[in-house]
């Protein structure tokens, strides 16, 4: 018998019995939809936190330098620049940008609020993509030194509901004495990136704002590799020119750490857990925190493939169980194609044909219903539906496997029937 | 003349409990090509265990069973139902036709398991129902034919790969006289174009059709005759 042979006569077994044959394959229609839809759920939600942690580019490291003693606000700066030039010099570094933050406050009649200040270089516009100044400008180089301010969207709104914050002028109060910047820019509205809300700061010329606030704001420096698979050698290459540029403070620091006390500092991207206590400086790579992520993605996937593995099982028992029933019913049938020249492994191969078809008619109705539950689940979920042909390669293949596996033992009994016996059935 | 089949101190019997029954104690039987033969005897004689011997559906116990020349205790399963589909065709009391299929269907069964064309396959089914008669149900279910149409079928069915032999077991048992005479004719005049028919039947008056009887009786020959045919 051919497969052409097999398959007609698979599908007319298949006809036969609808309900019935509804009723087996729903334990793989269940199972298939299961792994279907945790699979394209999972790389939806995947692909939203993957697109918001590399908002800030997952080329990008965070370098904090915490240097033992400051003498000035004039020193600050000095370091500050000279630092930058230095790491801009790294092997895999293409661009190096200091930043430093603080909090003032801003008093509207007798209230009061909290504002982030955030200290930038020109070059700070580079990390991100589609933020701009909606009007005015942002920092240029020329306003070192100047007390200009540029509002993220959320800060002038809120502070200037009225629009046209620029040349308006806004007093903080900073460090206990009250300062006046000239606004000079709006950004764009941009949200969340990584773990910080852009349109939340107030951001002024870094010079400003070390001049302000002293020796006292650590900077921290934010570096891209020049790709993606270049982040570890640049994270590498930083800490061999921080070693070179701190190796008297670090063995100071040492020191200290000898009499006790742990380094932790708090920077604009999160709390930075310092990688060698006994140095006085950290490079965080965004690339653990992908990595971190996608391995509990993989638990949870793993957790789900299990209980899709497990209803995958019942399934192709309740497969094998309509398989043996048929066996039985078509004894006869059995015993005729026997008596006119049916081979054993053409009997067992037409009944193992039926239990695929079966089966993969099943995990392509589980296919459907995963995805539909998937789109349905993103809808609900607010993440981008994501679909792709490995689901449904996996949904053929579990199933063709599934009605292999559990086909073969009433295909092989069918093969084993004595013609004669099988003609007398009654 | 050619023997077609040629069996030498046959024994067959069957695992029962713990014991076996001996169905066949030692036949001795060769059907030459075109001969019209009857087996005929009481029930439970082994009328119909013989007829399974001769077309290839059993093997013996003891003894041979050469069909065409090969023996059939040394052959595989498979190579039996490779002689079944090219050297011999069966026609059942029951018809045995399958429900799902049509006419034409169910006649082109034997060539779905040689290697012939679909194409060709219903060419030759269509001439094997046209040989009975039947052409313009071809298309029709089992369940919309007479017993006699459905035993017709059945003959197109066992013709249509053109075997040595053509078996039948007890072929008019289901139906009433006046169809089985029919099919009996039917026999009879595929004899007359040549063809070797053994018919395994306890009605004597059908058993008389034949050229030559043999009636057994508790496993073995018990007589030979010849008859009209």
């Amino acid at each position: 018998m051919v497969l052409a042979d097999l398959l007609s006569s698979a599908f007319g077994a298949l006809g036969a019995h609808h309900l019935r044959t509804g009723l087996s394959i729903l334990g793989i229609v269940i199972g298939v939809a299961a792994v279907v839809a945790t699979i394209a759920l999972v790389s939806g939600a995947t692909a939203q936190m993957k697109e918001r942690i590399a908002g800030l580019g997952i080329r990008t490291l965070t370098v904090n330098v915490f240097p033992t003693v400051i003498q000035s606000a004039a020193a600050a700066r000095a370091l500050t620049q000279e630092l930058t030039d230095r790491l801009a010099t790294a092997d895999y570094v293409s661009l190096v940008v200091p930043i430093a933050s603080t909090r003032a406050s801003y008093s509207v009649g007798t209230q009061s609020r909290d504002l982030s200040l955030l200290g930038v270089t020109p070059n700070y516009l580079l990390l991100f993509d589609n933020f701009y100044p909606e009007t005015g400008r942002f920092i240029h180089e020329l306003d070192a030194g100047q007390k200009v301010a540029v509002l993220g969207a959320n800060v002038a709104k809120d502070l200037f509901p009225d629009g046209d914050a620029v040349e308006q002028w806004l007093t903080m109060e900073l460090m206990g004495q009250k300062v006046a910047f000239r606004v000079v820019g709006v950004m764009v509205e941009r949200g969340t990136v990584g773990n910080q809300t852009l349109d939340d700061y107030v951001y002024v010329p870094l010079s400003t704002l070390q001049t302000l606030t002293g020796s006292r704001q650590f900077t921290t420096y934010i570096a891209q590799a020049v790709d993606a698979n270049s982040v570890e050698k640049a994270a590498s290459a930083i800490e061999g020119i921080l070693a070179a540029t701190f190796a008297a403070a670090t063995a100071q620091a040492t020191a200290a750490a000898q009499r006790g006390g742990l380094q932790v500092a708090v920077t604009p991207f999160g709390t930075t857990r310092i990688q060698r206590a006994l140095t006085p400086y950290s490079v965080t790579v965004q690339k653990t925190m992908i990595a971190t992520y996608e391995e509990s993605v993989r638990t949870m996937t793993l957790i789900l493939a299990s209980v899709a593995a497990i209803s995958l099982l019942v399934g192709g028992i309740g497969i094998m169980n309509i398989m043996l029933v048929s066996v039985v019913e078509r004894t006869r049938e059995i015993g005729i194609r026997m008596a006119v020249g049916g081979r054993p492994r053409d009997i067992r191969n037409q009944f193992l044909a039926e239990a695929v078809v079966i089966c993969l008619f099943g995990g392509l109705l589980g296919l459907g219903v995963g995805w539909l539950a998937a789109w349905l689940g993103s809808l609900l979920g607010g993440w981008p539906f994501v679909i792709s042909g490995y689901p449904a390669l996996l949904a053929v293949g579990f199933s063709v496997t599934v009605g292999l596996v559990f086909g073969l033992y009433p295909a092989v009994r069918a093969s084993r029937l004595d013609p004669v016996e099988a003609l007398r059935y009654e | 003349m050619n023997v077609v089949v040629e069996l030498c101190k046959v024994v067959k019997d069957y695992p029962m409990g713990p014991t076996f029954f001996r169905a066949l104690r030692g036949v001795d039987l060769a059907v030459k090509e075109g001969e019209f033969l009857a087996i005929t005897g009481p029930s439970g004689s082994g009328k119909s265990t013989l007829l399974h011997l001769m077309g290839a559906l059993h093997r013996p116990s003891q003894g041979q069973v050469l069909l065409d020349g090969l023996d059939l205790a040394s052959l595989s399963a498979d190579e039996l139902a490779r002689l079944r589909n090219t050297k011999i065709g069966f026609v059942f009391q029951q018809f045995h036709l399958l429900p799902r299929m049509t006419a034409w269907e169910n006649v082109a069964l034997p060539l779905t398991y040689g290697r012939i064309k679909p194409v060709e396959r219903k060419a030759r089914a269509m001439a094997a129902l046209s040989r009975v008669g039947l052409v313009e149900f071809a298309h029709h279910r089992p369940t919309q034919l007479s017993g006699g149409q459905q035993q017709r079928v059945a003959i197109a069915r066992a013709l249509v790969h053109t075997p040595k032999l053509l078996l039948a077991d007890e072929p008019t048992g289901n139906l009433d006289t006046q169809t089985g005479q029919e099919i009996v004719d039917l026999f009879g005049s595929l004899h007359g174009e040549g063809r070797t028919v053994v018919i395994v039947t306890h009605e004597a008056e059908i058993a008389a059709r034949a050229e030559r009887i043999v009636i057994l009786r508790d496993g073995l020959v018990q007589e030979e005759l010849y008859g009209s045919g």
